[in-house]
């Protein structure tokens, strides 16, 4: 798999204070991945890193292959962009003013891609506007504007639906879903705003106190969270042949349990399994969302 | 670091504060030449361009910490020094695009002044008598006294990310550097010798021998006072404004040595920051 990000134990420390300890992540091209962890678990922190405004110290990070030791890694940055923490843009000029300044930095030849830029943005109609007179949303939506000016492949976006109103937040959504399915853009969004990343994601890393506790794709997540039924029985040898022969997806949780996955009529498979001498001891209906699935990881006292 | 010149050099072209600036100091020589002007025609003083030429040069200071400590501190305040750093550009390229468009802008500072001394005070008090390589030396000082200024704001604004912080520490170390110079000045202006007046018995006013004077300074602390007057731009300045020095190449060099030391310290310390 081509991987846009990959870290190999990378920490940051700063004097006592383990911000990153160790962490191991996989970006594969073309995902939305989505960077899980309550505040203070070291998301900003790894963007920051990986952005360039700070060094690690220790371990390492791969971008597009290239090894942050590597001084080639300053040239593959051209190739992305990032919203960190707040929006990045000068809040004494309109929106058109800042792409400008964007366009010089990164030595655009002319500024034609701007009135596209703000099209995609939505910020085309803000003429004379100056930024500190956007909303939150305008202002966020600008910093993606402006991240994408160098047409980047890899966009890293920290927090960008912090503090966005219900219209806000479903227009940034639908934009990292446009950029990612037009352009092929890979995404690192992190976010602590679980149900909001499950629309969007395609990968997950869930990270606590610096460290990855797992990656995960969203069909395996989505295998992980699916619908069923925890049930214990006597005796489990009798009850595999039952399950079968009703066509039930099922998996051996233990000796004793099993799970049974989908709509189970609960009625039908007492009576059958009553016939093979298999009590039911108990039944549980589990419905596992990202939520509750980040909290089992991370442990139930913490939550995101 | 072409494009981040360009991008500095656009943003420079609208920046208010550095308008205000060029503008004060136009008003400021307008003012100066003005009062110049009002005294030879009201009390027949002889009107001296000298007087005002370089008067600038004791402001550079105060106006080039404004200037660079806010122009500079909106990249950290707006957070824009992250997009030149995400695109790649490197800290080095970044710390001497920023220094350059600082100096720049202090040196066009001086021009707004100058043009006012060409348009205005040419016609009002008549050309300077000192001779042109004489005041082009001056201008040259002057350059390199707000470029060693411009590099030690630019230093204290690349490494606070605290905009409102380092506007106070620049203005407060400019008007620090002033008051120094002007210490400095007071006490290598002490007469070796002074006079004291009595009253004699019939009333009369008897000036007494010249007595040595004890603040007078001599020997090594007056050389040590004498070459940091030369050394600190704000008594550099002082001497320029005057257009009385007497050792121009050293004070040439101290400028230089400043610029290249607060230069290469900055771009050390800002090479190692973690920024935000």
């Amino acid at each position: 798999m081509d991987y846009i990000l990959t870290t190999e134990n990378l920490s940051k420390h700063y004097r006592n204070f383990k911000a990153l300890s160790g962490l191991n992540m996989h970006i594969p091209k073309g995902a939305i991945y989505g960077f899980v962890g309550k505040n203070g678990a070291g998301k900003t922190t790894l963007i920051r890193l990986i952005c360039g405004l700070q060094a690690p110290t220790s371990g390492s990070y791969t971008l597009y292959g290239i090894p942050c030791t590597d001084r080639a890694i300053q040239k593959s940055r051209r190739r992305m962009g990032a919203v960190v923490e707040t929006p990045s843009i000068y809040l004494d000029m309109t929106a058109e003013e800042n792409l400008k300044e964007q366009y010089r930095i990164l030595g655009l030849p002319s500024f034609t891609g701007i009135s596209d830029l703000l099209a995609l943005v939505g910020l085309s109609d803000t003429g004379k506007k100056k930024a500190k007179n956007f909303s939150l949303g305008m202002r966020q939506r600008l910093g993606i504007a402006v991240a994408l000016a160098g047409d980047p492949d890899f966009l890293v976006l920290d927090e960008p639906v912090n503090g966005l109103d219900p219209q806000g937040i479903i227009e940034i959504r639908e934009l990292v879903l446009r950029l990612n399915r037009e352009r092929q853009i890979t995404f690192l969004i992190s976010s602590h705003i679980l149900d909001e990343l499950s629309r969007l994601a395609t990968h997950y890393g869930f990270i606590d106190h610096g460290q990855m506790v797992k990656e995960i794709s969203a069909k395996e997540l989505e295998a992980a969270c699916r619908k069923c039924v925890r049930l214990t029985v006597s005796n489990l040898q009798a009850a595999i042949p039952v399950f079968d022969r009703m066509g039930l997806e099922y998996s051996i949780a233990s000796e004793t349990d099993a799970e049974v996955f989908g709509q189970v009529n609960v009625s039908q498979l007492v009576l059958a399994l009553a016939e093979e001498h298999c009590e039911i001891r108990s039944v549980k209906e589990r419905d596992e969302s990202l939520e509750s699935y980040y909290v089992n990881l991370v442990g139930g006292g913490r939550h995101a | 670091m072409r494009k981040l010149l360009s991008a500095n050099f656009a943003r420079l072209k609208k920046d208010k504060v550095f308008w205000l600036c060029m503008i004060f100091l136009f008003l400021f020589a307008c003012l100066l030449i003005s009062t110049q002007y009002r005294e030879h025609v009201k009390y027949g003083y002889e009107a001296d361009i000298n007087n005002v030429l370089f008067a600038y040069a004791v402001l550079i200071g105060v106006l080039s910490s404004v200037f660079t400590s806010l122009f500079l501190g909106t990249e950290y305040s707006d957070g824009t020094i992250r997009n030149k750093l995400v695109v790649g550009n490197t800290r080095t390229a970044i710390y001497l695009s920023n220094l350059i468009v600082s100096i720049a802008a202090a040196f066009l500072m001086c021009l707004a002044y100058l043009a006012a001394v060409c348009l205005i005070g040419i016609p009002l008090l008549g050309t300077s008598r000192s001779g042109l390589p004489l005041l082009l030396k001056i201008l040259c000082g002057v350059f390199l006294a707000s470029a060693a200024y411009s590099s030690i704001c630019t230093l204290l604004s690349m490494l606070m990310q605290n905009k409102a912080i380092a506007t106070a520490v620049s203005i407060l170390g400019m008007v620090l550097l002033l008051t120094a110079a002007s210490y400095l000045a007071a006490q290598l202006s002490q007469p070796e010798m002074y006079s004291g007046y009595t009253l004699d018995a019939s009333g009369e006013i008897v000036q007494s021998e010249p007595v040595p004077n004890p603040r007078c300074l001599t020997g090594t602390k007056r050389e040590v006072y004498e070459f940091l007057y030369d050394f600190l731009p704000s008594g550099q300045c002082v001497q320029y404004a005057a257009m009385e020095f007497t050792n121009i190449p050293r004070m040439y060099l101290c400028s230089l040595g400043i610029l290249l030391a607060a230069t290469a310290g900055g771009i050390w310390f800002f090479r190692r920051k973690d920024l935000k």
